[in-house]
């Protein structure tokens, strides 16, 4: 398996409530829980890692700009944005 | 404690040349201290420690530039609360925290940021986002422009955003030449009335060892 075809696995996989959890936990190398509520700027999340998600989020198909995300960044806020694009 | 100096030197001749582009600023730089996070995880713990580490940076820099210890607060977007009479800017970057602090009747707005030098992979992942089509077009998705790029305009959002009182993503600005050749933020959209598309910006960009240090200051 080629490394495009495990790409093409991922970005085919529920951009849900869940895959955004385990992508934010990955970001900020952080493996305990989060506090959906809190702001992930606490949890070490810093505005590059923020860029990587907005980037992968566009490689997925959903268009949330840095500021989008970073104007209210936690779990709750970015879920909801990310379905009201969805849906959008 | 030799690590620490080493990346500390890998920094100095950066910040060395942003003190000399801005005298009447003051710029100081200070390490976390991660004894307290575990050596893996413990995200919330280095993120405290580094907080700690740039409100160390900005008293000193404060204190250089009044005498006194400057203590900055926190606002409720987590940005630095300045005293009154101080403009400045901290920035986070690994172990590393900068604080970059000046006169508020000399500036209006300052901004200062440090990243790490950027893979391959990751300048490309994000230079859709972070680069405008112009940007991409000129510097393609080379990893030092593209940090760069992106650290100047979080320098630019620092310096500005808390003038005009308001937030604005990557695409309101891109990085140019001006007619001497000299590089320049180009405003994109107007964000505030003496702040239209169009107004150019001049950051201070620096590659160091270490990563990319970038300043922008706007004179009151």
């Amino acid at each position: 398996m080629t490394k495009d075809t495990n790409v093409t696995v991922t970005t085919t996989e529920a951009t849900d409530f869940d895959w955004l959890e385990s992508r934010v936990s990955k970001l900020i190398e952080d493996e305990g829980p989060i506090d959906p509520a809190e702001s992930l700027i606490y949890y070490g999340l810093d505005s590059l890692r923020v860029m990587k998600l907005a980037a992968e989020l566009k490689e997925r198909g959903i268009t949330v700009s840095f500021e989008d995300l970073a104007k209210d960044p936690t779990l709750n806020a970015w879920s909801a944005l990310i379905d009201a694009r969805k849906n959008g | 404690m030799a690590k620490a100096q080493s990346a500390q030197n890998d920094w100095q001749v950066g910040l060395d040349q942003l003190r000399v582009a801005l005298p009447a600023c003051r710029i100081e730089m200070r390490s976390a201290d991660y004894t307290s996070a575990p050596q893996s995880g413990g995200g919330r713990q280095r993120r405290a420690a580094q907080h700690d580490a740039g409100r160390l940076a900005a008293a000193a820099a404060g204190k250089g530039l009044t005498g006194l210890p400057c203590f900055a607060g926190r606002g409720p977007d987590g940005a630095p609360d300045w005293p009154k009479g101080l403009r400045g800017s901290i920035s986070h970057c690994a172990d590393r925290s900068v604080a970059m602090v000046g006169d508020a009747a000399n500036w209006c707005g300052l901004g200062v940021d440090i990243e790490q030098h950027l893979t391959t992979q990751i300048a490309q992942e994000i230079a859709p986002v972070a680069l405008t089509q112009r940007e991409r077009v000129t510097f393609g998705a080379d990893p030092l422009w593209v940090a760069l790029i992106f650290s100047a305009k979080e320098s630019l959002f620092k310096a500005l955003s808390p003038l005009i009182n308001r937030r604005f993503d990557f695409d309101a600005a891109e990085l140019c030449a001006d007619p001497k050749g000299a590089p320049h933020l180009r405003l994109t959209c107007d964000l505030a009335p003496d702040w239209p598309a169009g107004r150019m910006i001049k950051p201070l960009l620096i590659p160091c060892r270490a990563g990319v240090l970038t300043a922008v200051a706007l004179p009151a």
